[in-house]
């Protein structure tokens, strides 16, 4: 199935310009009756479906050339071949063999356009779909509008090892921030410092509680609770020793020895448990120098363990309910510099998607032929933001309720990539 | 080991018996150059010295007639080719692609067509398109499907009779030259293999991955016969949490006594090409890096080439982050010596250890200190460079270049 969009008139053009009168931050938040609220009981409604994310980041820019935009024999095209997918007529970079096979679980944009090279900007607008402002990230909307009221573990888990952090709860409650797991261990800092008994322990908590309660006088609520709500979320993840113990030799077999591999098998295990979000950060992809052999061997890891859990996760009949996202904060230049490598390049990459609420097997839009632009359908971060949010359930034309302001989920100059939607 | 006595292992009986003894790289100047409307990724001189050879960021090979200049295309990869080689009676040009096959073509074709193509197959980034070309093709006399995953490498042994191939399946294989049969498959690398060499004896066959992993193989039965550590040549980059390493080349001297192996060390960030370029000499009789060959400015790059010189010197090629590039000249000093006052096992107190005897604790210092050695002379190239090979008679020296030119020098 290729998805294209009616040539002629593209209103996105006209969004852009609006887009910049409107600019960034809270102001959006004067939006209000653009959409509707998002009221009680459709949020109880979608918190009720258990709907769940999984997202992959491939950090430092993935290679649409090496991924999923081939352009082989081509002046930019280098060294590698496009080989066959699950998906009649729908071809992929030859260096994902394993993905290849599972193509038919998964439909490819490959027309988005940042207008940044970036790496702060590029991340933020794929996560936030705005351009900039404080907004949350889809992580942690998902958090707040999908996690089930009776779970204990935090909403959104991020298993990585380092790269760029920040508020990804934006204006969001604390609660529904990202907690952050080194690889595959638990949460630093919660467990108790050398030399601190139990009982000791205890009465220092009732002593946490007792300020908690004084400070609490003449604040918000809902802050200090959200802070509480955080601590509590964590300590209960990591009460589940089992999470972080050591992993299964089997699986381990099935799924690499590599960091990425572990912690892949960790998301796994996260999204049965329930956490809402999970995302797994594979580094290693922003490649000036060698983009060849780094992709050779970055994509070599990420490609037969992504196989794995995408196929896991089908199998366990998860896959219509977990939205599964690959993506980058931008893709490579075309040009192949001195140092066979390929600098950052956010006018034409690609993500894959696929699971929960997205029509599987398709192609929305495509790039000229040396992939030096988009040809048609662009899109961009905005627009992604949307489809993530609609795939789950959530109406991303609606607004948050933040202490009585109207803030626009979605940004409200674009909209879901509505032939992805199933 | 000095360069120019009887007991020299950088081939000096050669350089007697082929005259180049007196060769000068410090007189070396560019005589020729040529240009591809791609970047170029090595080359390789053809061994009667009319062809230069070379593989270019497009499918193509390339034959560049030095006399005449004319240019003739290799069509019949898939993908880019980063290494040549040829029979032992010169005839056939063989190449490893990252296709998985290795490519048999005739340097001198009994066929060669002239095809109409269109311009932007030829053109720069930089160039207006023109029209059309004319290209003179030339097709393969035989594909062979060597590997699962890029062929990385070829290599024909000295006696013609065997050849040698690495791949991305991280195999290296064993073929007879004969008829392209598969005699061995060696099994044993973890990471990537990226070059292998048959040594010149005919009896083993050595192989390095990406993680600095040496293996000497036996070529008659393909089993491991030894290790040799080159982890300096590769680096975990902890901020991308990737490997890179490995041989961008390999090479033996004449005698078989030396393997050089060219790449980079002391990675600091690889995705930005941070990382010194070094060619690694190894004692074959010892399996031990003697010499760390270092540019004079030890500028970040890669060193993308290895050769030895009959005349006593080893010669480099490097491609600068800055995209400049050079071609270093060294000689190998002796290993240094010991004081064996000094070194007669003496503990952190300065005690003797009655335990260890001299031999040993020398043996110890060369193992442990392999000698840096600046080059004696540096030709400096305005790009960066990313393939090295001298005629037969050393007399000059191609090498391919970043920009797409293919440039020749005299010595």
């Amino acid at each position: 199935m290729t998805m294209r969009r009616n040539k002629g008139c593209n209103p996105i053009d006209h969004d852009l310009s609006r887009r910049g009168f409107m600019g960034g931050g809270l102001m959006a938040g004067a939006m209000a009756g653009f959409g509707t609220l998002l009221s009680p009981a459709m949020a109880a409604k979608m918190k009720g479906q258990q709907k769940q994310i999984l997202q992959v980041y491939l950090q430092g820019g993935v290679s649409q050339f090496e991924s999923w935009d081939p352009k082989p024999g081509t002046t930019f095209g280098g060294p590698f071949r496009a080989i066959p997918t699950s998906v009649p007529g729908t071809q992929i970079c030859e260096l994902m063999p394993h993905t290849a096979k599972k193509m038919h679980l998964l439909s490819i944009v490959r027309s988005i356009n940042l207008r940044t090279n970036d790496h702060n900007k590029g991340m933020l607008f794929m996560e936030k779909g705005r351009p900039a402002g404080t907004y949350p990230y889809v992580g942690s909307v998902a958090s707040k509008y999908l996690s089930q009221p009776d779970n204990p573990l935090p909403g959104f888990v991020h298993i990585t090892t380092r790269g760029l952090s920040g508020e990804t709860a934006g204006f969001l409650e604390a609660q529904h921030a990202q907690l952050r797991l080194e690889g595959v261990q638990p949460p630093q800092h919660l467990g108790l410092p050398a030399g601190v008994s139990e009982d000791l322990a205890l009465r220092s908590e009732n002593l946490r509680l007792q300020l908690n309660q004084q400070f609490k006088t003449g604040r918000s609520r809902s802050l200090i609770d959200s802070y509480d709500a955080s601590f509590d979320q964590a300590r209960q993840l990591i009460k589940r020793t089992h999470l972080f113990g050591d992993q299964d030799e089997k699986e381990l077999d099935r799924y690499g020895r590599h960091w990425f591999g572990r912690r892949c098998l960790l998301a796994r295990t996260l999204l049965e448990e329930g956490v809402t979000c999970v995302k797994v950060t594979h580094h290693g992809y922003d490649t000036h120098a060698e983009n060849f052999n780094f992709h050779v061997e970055q994509l070599d890891e990420f490609d037969k363990t992504f196989a794995t859990l995408l196929g896991d996760i089908e199998e366990r009949g998860m896959l219509d309910n977990v939205l599964v996202i690959v993506y980058s904060e931008f893709g490579r230049t075309p040009a192949i510099n001195h140092k066979f490598g390929r600098d950052h390049w956010g006018a034409s990459l690609s993500v894959a998607m696929g699971g929960c609420g997205i029509q599987a097997g398709g192609v929305v839009g495509s790039t000229n032929a040396d992939g030096t632009a988009v040809k048609d359908r662009e899109v961009d971060g905005g627009h992604l933001f949307h489809t993530y949010l609609q795939a789950v359930g959530i109406d991303s034309q609606q607004n948050h309720d933040i202490d009585g302001r109207s803030i626009p989920i979605g940004d409200p100059v674009t909209e879901p990539i509505k032939e992805l939607l199933s | 080991m000095s360069c120019n006595d009887d007991s020299n292992p950088v081939d000096s009986k050669v350089a007697s018996d082929t005259g180049v003894a007196e060769v000068d790289p410090t007189k070396a100047k560019e005589i020729q150059k040529f240009t591809h409307g791609r970047p170029l990724t090595t080359c390789r001189v053809e061994p009667s010295g009319k062809y230069v050879f070379v593989g270019a960021e497009d499918y193509g090979i390339y034959r560049f007639d030095l006399e005449t200049g004319d240019k003739v295309a290799y069509l019949g990869h898939d993908s880019w080719v980063r290494r040549f080689d040829f029979s032992a009676d010169g005839k056939t040009l063989l190449s490893s692609g990252w296709d998985g096959r290795i490519g048999f073509w005739d340097v001198e074709p009994a066929v060669i067509v002239e095809v109409e193509i269109a311009a932007a197959v030829e053109k720069t980034e930089k160039e207006e398109a023109k029209a059309a070309v004319i290209q003179s093709q030339v097709a393969a006399t035989k594909m062979i499907e060597a590997h699962q995953g890029f062929s990385r490498w070829v290599h024909v042994a000295p006696d013609g009779k065997t050849i040698a191939t690495c791949g991305n399946d991280k195999l290296v294989k064993v073929w007879s030259a004969k008829k392209m049969k598969l005699r061995r498959q060696c099994v044993g690398h973890e990471r990537h293999p990226w070059a292998v060499m048959i040594h010149p004896n005919g009896q083993e066959l050595v192989s390095e991955d990406i993680m600095g992993e040496i293996i000497v193989w036996g070529l008659k039965d393909g089993k491991q016969r030894s290790k040799i550590d080159a982890s300096v040549m590769t680096g975990f980059d902890l901020k991308f949490q990737a490997d890179m390493g490995g041989a961008r080349a390999m090479a033996f001297n004449h005698a078989g006594t030396l393997l050089g192996c060219a790449g980079t060390t002391n990675v600091v960030n690889a995705f930005a090409g941070q990382q010194d370029p070094i060619i690694c000499i190894i004692d074959w009789e010892s399996k031990e890096i003697t010499h760390h060959l270092r540019t004079k400015d030890n500028k970040p790059g890669i060193e993308w080439g290895v050769h030895f010189h009959p005349a006593g010197f080893v010669a480099g090629c490097f491609a600068g982050q800055s995209n400049n590039g050079t071609v270093e000249f060294w000689r190998l000093d002796e290993l240094a010596v010991a004081e064996p006052e000094a070194a007669v096992g003496a503990d952190a107190d300065g005690d003797l250890d009655p335990e260890k005897s001299a031999s040993t604790a020398v043996a110890e210092t060369e193992k442990s200190k392999p000698i840096e050695q600046k080059p004696f002379h540096v030709v400096k190239v305005d790009k960066a460079v990313r393939g090295i090979d001298f005629s037969s008679d050393g007399r000059r020296f191609a090498i391919a270049c970043a920009d797409g030119s293919l440039r020749v020098y005299e010595l």
